[in-house]
């Protein structure tokens, strides 16, 4: 085992934060908060920590329900918010109307998917961003519909804790090449 | 790293390239010290060098440097963790998400989290001292940073530094047992 020198890790996270330095770097004006450099770099839920809920709702000026909002960015990526997990074919059928193919399914957390439900890709760094505001219920994230190509789906699933928090528990943000099954459920959660 | 390229390391993907690559090594280091989850080291290695991006033009040479700077940003990212994993909201969420490490990346970051299990051991047995003791003490001792430096990287003055330092080292004092008799190292068992 080669001991010195970079390993793929170290390249894969250059790589990932030098592209969120050249989008700040085509912003017009320097980017100071901390949601700004989160833009497209996908770094799991340890971002989310800073990020403060009660901004979020102001942030969405194109579709929203009390379930959720869904607005395209300036930049072509598309920001999510789940406020309830009510509501996932509505959710889907937005996305849909915003050009993204996507499949959408709300699971308790204590259940997932029976797999296999489709021909998934190699995940690509830069499709989606995910946060989880500080009141640990609502999902938040930003998809890049440019990463999905004609012919894929987007499938999301996303995981609430089926008590009386409704806290979400988790997500799992998916590429499919070709069709894709519906969604059956099965006991177990994938995230405990 | 010159003043001017770190200023602009936020905004000049070469410049930060730069930063990173003379600093990586530091911070999962840094990391590798107070947590032995490859993944979660993973994890707030990104989170830190996010942040960076994000802070950089507020870094003033004149206040301290570069290293005690990014590594009081380093250290407000473990807290962060540690105040999440507290509250237990977001703990299965990331399981779900984790970064994708290979073998090599597993074996590289665990060797780091080996080597550094002594300087875990170390912040460990500082748990008993007042927050800003501890992260004082922590800094200096885990992270061998003088106490110029870790004033820095805890936004403090050196002068605060040196008391709290003062008042750390009476209060270790205390639970410090009396001098060990030697046994040689043949007769031990």
């Amino acid at each position: 085992m080669n001991t010195t020198g970079s390993f793929p890790f170290q390249e894969h996270l250059l790589a990932e934060l030098k592209e969120t330095v050249a989008e700040r770097a085509l912003s017009p004006a320097p980017a100071t908060g901390r949601n700004a450099v989160r833009r497209g770099v996908k770094v799991g839920a340890v971002l989310a920590a800073a990020c403060a809920v009660a901004m979020l709702p102001s942030l969405f000026a194109g579709t929203t329900t009390p379930a959720f909002a869904v607005e395209r960015n300036d930049d072509g990526s598309i920001s999510v918010l789940m406020r309830e997990y009510t509501e996932p074919h509505e959710l889907q059928e937005r996305l849909r109307d915003l050009g993204v193919n996507a499949v959408v399914d709300f699971v308790p957390a204590d259940r997932h998917c029976a797999e296999p439900r489709a021909d998934f890709i190699a995940s690509d760094p830069l499709l989606w961003t995910s946060m989880a505001p500080r009141d640990g219920h609502s999902g938040y994230m930003r998809l890049r519909p440019d990463r999905i190509a004609p012919g894929q789906t987007l499938v999301m699933e996303v995981f609430y804790r089926n008590d009386s928090t409704g806290h979400v528990a988790g997500d799992l943000v998916r590429v499919a090449d070709g069709p894709v099954a519906a969604c059956v459920l099965q006991p177990g959660g994938i995230t405990t | 790293m010159t003043k001017l390229g770190l200023l602009h390391i936020g905004r000049d993907p070469a410049a930060f390239e730069a930063f990173y690559r003379e600093h990586f090594e530091a911070v999962t280091r840094f990391m590798a010290r107070r947590v032995d989850d490859p993944h979660t080291v993973a994890d707030l290695t990104a989170e830190t060098f996010l942040a960076v991006i994000d802070s950089a033009h507020t870094y003033r040479s004149d206040k301290g440097t570069e290293v005690a700077w990014l590594f009081g940003i380093a250290r407000h990212v473990v807290q962060n963790e540690r105040r999440r994993a507290a509250r237990e909201l977001h703990a299965v969420r990331r399981s779900a998400h984790r970064r994708e490490l290979d073998g090599e990346d597993l074996a590289r970051l665990e060797e780091r989290i080996d080597a550094e299990s002594a300087a875990r051991r170390a912040g460990a047995a500082l748990a008993m001292l007042p927050d800003g003791q501890r992260a004082l003490l922590e800094l200096m001792t885990v992270d061998s940073l003088s106490v110029p430096e870790a004033a820095t990287a805890l936004g403090i003055t050196t002068v605060t530094a040196r008391v709290r330092l003062h008042r750390a080292r009476r209060a270790l004092a205390a639970f410090v047992p009396a001098p060990l008799t030697m046994t040689p190292a043949t007769e031990m068992r």
